[in-house]
This record gives C-alpha cells, structure tokens and sequence, in this order.
C-alpha cells in the first residue's frame, strides 16, 4: 500500500484545488513552475516515483508546441524582433508562449496526481460523504471497472473492420476506420448497458435509499488540520501577496 | 405519429432509471475512447498542429448531444464528466470541458424538452446550441489556461464551430434514429 493511499480523498482534493487554483491566479511563470515542481515533490516525497507522469510528456510536447506555433505568428505585443516573408514576430510573444505552456503543465499536474493517488472506491466513499445518492457516488467505480472491458470491445469492433478491409494506414483511411468503427461501437455499449443494469437492478441496485460500505472516511485530526492550513496557505499566497 | 404524441414521449427533462445511469457511465467511456481516437487523427492533421480539432470537436458534440437525447438528465451530464475527468490524462484543458459538457448536454436536453426531436430542424438547432454554448467555455479555457490572444482564439472557435455545426448534426441524426430504431436505449 503507498503511503498516498492512507490519506483522506478530501485531503487530497484540497491539495489538487489549491495547486490548481494558484496556476489559474497566477500570471507569473515562476509560479507556474513552483506549482508543478510542488505537485512532483509531492508525489516523490508519498509514492516514490514519477512514473504516471511519464506518457504525458508527449502531450504537453505537443500542446506546448501548438501554443508556442499560435502565440510566435499571432501575438502582437511588443515591438517586431523578427521579420520573414510576411511572418513577423514580436517580442511579447515568447514570454506568453512559456506562460501558457507552463500553465498548461501546472493545471494539468495536480489533477493526474489527485486522479494517480485516489482510488474510485475513495471517491464514492467521498461523494457519500457529501450526501450524494448512493446511485450516483458508485458511478465513479463502475466507471473504472468498464473502461479496460470497452476498450477491449473497441479493439475488437477496429479487428473485425479491418478483417472486412478496411485499413488503418494513412489519415484518409483512418477516418474511414473512425466511421466504419462508430456504429457497431455504439450499438455494443447500448446493449451493454442494458445488460448491465438489468443485472444491477436482479441484484437490488436502487431497491433501497441508503446501502452499507464495507468502510466509512473518518479523516484525523491531523489530516483536518493539513487541510485547514492548506486553505490558510492557499488564501495567504493568492489574495494577500499575489504570487 | 402526430407532433403532439411524439412530443409526450419525448419531452421529459429527466430520466433516473437504473439503465439511464449505467448508460451514462458506458457512453462516458465510449466518450474517452471516441475523444483519443479522433485526438489522435487529429494530431496528424494540419489544423490539429495549429490547435483546432475538428474530428474531435465534431465527435464531441455527437456524443454529447446522443447521450441527452437517449438517456437525458442527469445521465448526458454524467457521461459528459466521465469523459471531461478522464481528459486529464490528455488534455490541459481538462477544467473547461468540466463545464462546455455539462453546458453542451443541458442545452441540447433543453432543446429536446421543447421539440420532438424527429426533424432535421430539431437536430440543427440543438446542435448549433451544443456547439456554441460548448466552444464558448474552451474559449475562455483558451485564453485563460494556453494564454492564447483573444483575437486568435474567437477566430479558432468560429473555425471549430463552422465545421463541427452541419458535421454533428448529420451524425446525431443519423445514429439517434438507427439506435432508436434498434431499441436497445428505451
């Protein structure tokens, strides 16, 4: 068991909001990069590694690509330090680049990290917690339990497609998969859920208002202190000195 | 059938059934898978590069606009988060899809509340509402999250929207009556 897994899901939401809510406030790049390098001490400091962040490198590569492509041919700020053809860069432009890519990485961390630390029964028990319907707080598991099983229905829907001929090769042709592929899709998810529900419900999901968990959340006193300070801090930081 | 009869079928606002919800969950993750593969192709293309993802924004309003109309409230809103908190593995505008598809799904449910849903004109103007009450909070998560100028970003959106509008509303039309059809989603 990590370490993160002991802590109370509110606890953890409070941490992901604050970061989050900081990078949005903020328009200073250094605060940006403190916010993610806070998020990956975190996570370093209760899980040990940084590994689930290791395929979103490729996203941010790309998105901070788009950003830096937009802001380098439309901004306008500044004066010109740059002219080619009809292509004229400003001197604004590189700094709202980084601010936005680095913002970017910064709203996107703490969010990974609260998803990677808390488990969906956590959730529900959380959502719970709220007094939200037992029928709606267990969405958030069964949600995690069907993702692998459709992922795997649509692996087979793209085999039997490509088994008819059609090819993956190309955007022209992968177009065409997305098309061919939609429907059967479509219809296998409309009758899995029938299915689905029809046996929650023989099994007496919904038959009554309340439903018993095998645990409850009880946060400590130390974790309702941890959450108390990180709001102090949090307001402290964004209204008071304006990082 | 006559307008009235279907419009009582049709005109409920809210569906709380057992298969309503699981629905919901299921089509949220046909969501995620649908939102990766069209992210992907749209990544190859030229106007995916410069930040408009028009297969996906098309696949999007599609997918958002059959959950309302098959399993309605809350179901289209929940499908709608599933997809938007799975966005945070592949999106940084994760937080403006948290609300474009709750927007996106109330309006076209909003739209399916007044209209029966059986003409093309029903599908147009649910569409138009999905598409721009949708695009109108990634713009704001454009400019606020990418930092992107607000010039640039109003004329992305009106690109997005100008393709995904006529684009969403033939696929809605066309898989709502095959899978009404069918009768796998009463």
């Amino acid at each position: 068991m990590r370490r993160s897994d002991c802590l109370d899901p509110r606890l953890k939401l409070i941490w992901c909001f604050a970061l989050l809510l900081t990078a949005i406030l903020s328009r200073r790049a250094t605060t940006q990069a403190v916010v993610f390098l806070s998020a990956f001490a975190s996570h370093l400091a209760l899980v040990g590694n940084l590994k689930s962040y290791r395929p979103l490198t490729v996203v941010f590569l790309i998105v901070a690509s788009q950003i830096f492509l937009m802001q380098l041919l439309f901004n306008r700020e500044g004066s010109v330090i740059w002219h080619w053809w009809i292509v004229d860069v400003y001197s604004g432009a590189p700094a709202a680049a980084l601010l936005g890519a680095l913002r970017a990485v910064a709203v996107s961390v703490p969010a990974i990290q609260m998803a990677a630390w808390t488990r969906s029964e956590d959730i529900a028990l959380m959502l719970v917690s709220w007094r939200v319907p037992y029928r709606y707080a267990m969405l958030a598991t069964l949600a995690e339990r069907f993702l692998p099983l459709l992922k795997e229905e649509y692996a087979s829907v793209v085999e039997s497609q490509m088994v008819r001929g059609a090819a993956d090769n190309g955007i022209k042709n992968k177009i065409e998969l997305l098309l061919a592929t939609s429907m059967p899709f479509l219809y296998r998810a409309a009758r899995c859920a029938s299915e689905i529900a029809l046996s929650m419900e023989l099994r007496g999901f919904g038959k009554s208002d309340t439903r018993t968990f095998s645990r409850e959340l009880h946060p400590s006193a130390a974790e309702v202190f941890c959450g108390a300070l990180l709001i102090f801090v949090f307001c402290l930081f964004n209204f008071y000195f304006h990082i | 059938m006559s307008e009235r009869k279907v419009l009582a079928q049709n005109n409920d606002f809210f569906r709380t059934d057992t298969k309503a919800l699981v629905g919901s969950v299921i089509f949220g993750i046909v969501f995620v898978i649908a939102s990766q593969a069209t992210g992907f192709v749209d990544n190859l293309l030229p106007t995916g590069k410069a930040g408009m993802y028009l297969i996906n924004g098309t696949c999007w309003a599609f997918l958002t606009a059959l959950v309302a109309l098959l399993y309605r409230q809350p179901a289209g809103v929940v499908a709608g988060e599933v997809e938007a908190i799975t966005s945070i593995f592949y999106s940084p505008l994760w937080i403006a899809f948290v609300f474009a598809n709750a927007l996106g799904s109330l309006g076209v449910s909003l739209v399916a509340k007044k209209f029966s849903m059986e003409k093309w004109s029903h599908h147009i103007l649910a569409q138009f509402v999905c598409n721009v009450l949708g695009n109108a909070v990634v713009f704001v998560g454009l400019i606020v999250i990418y930092n992107i100028p607000v010039r640039v970003a109003l004329v992305e959106i009106s690109i997005v929207i100008a393709f995904c509008w006529p684009c969403s509303t033939v696929l809605t039309k066309w898989a709502y009556d095959a899978l009404k059809k069918s009768g796998l989603a009463g």
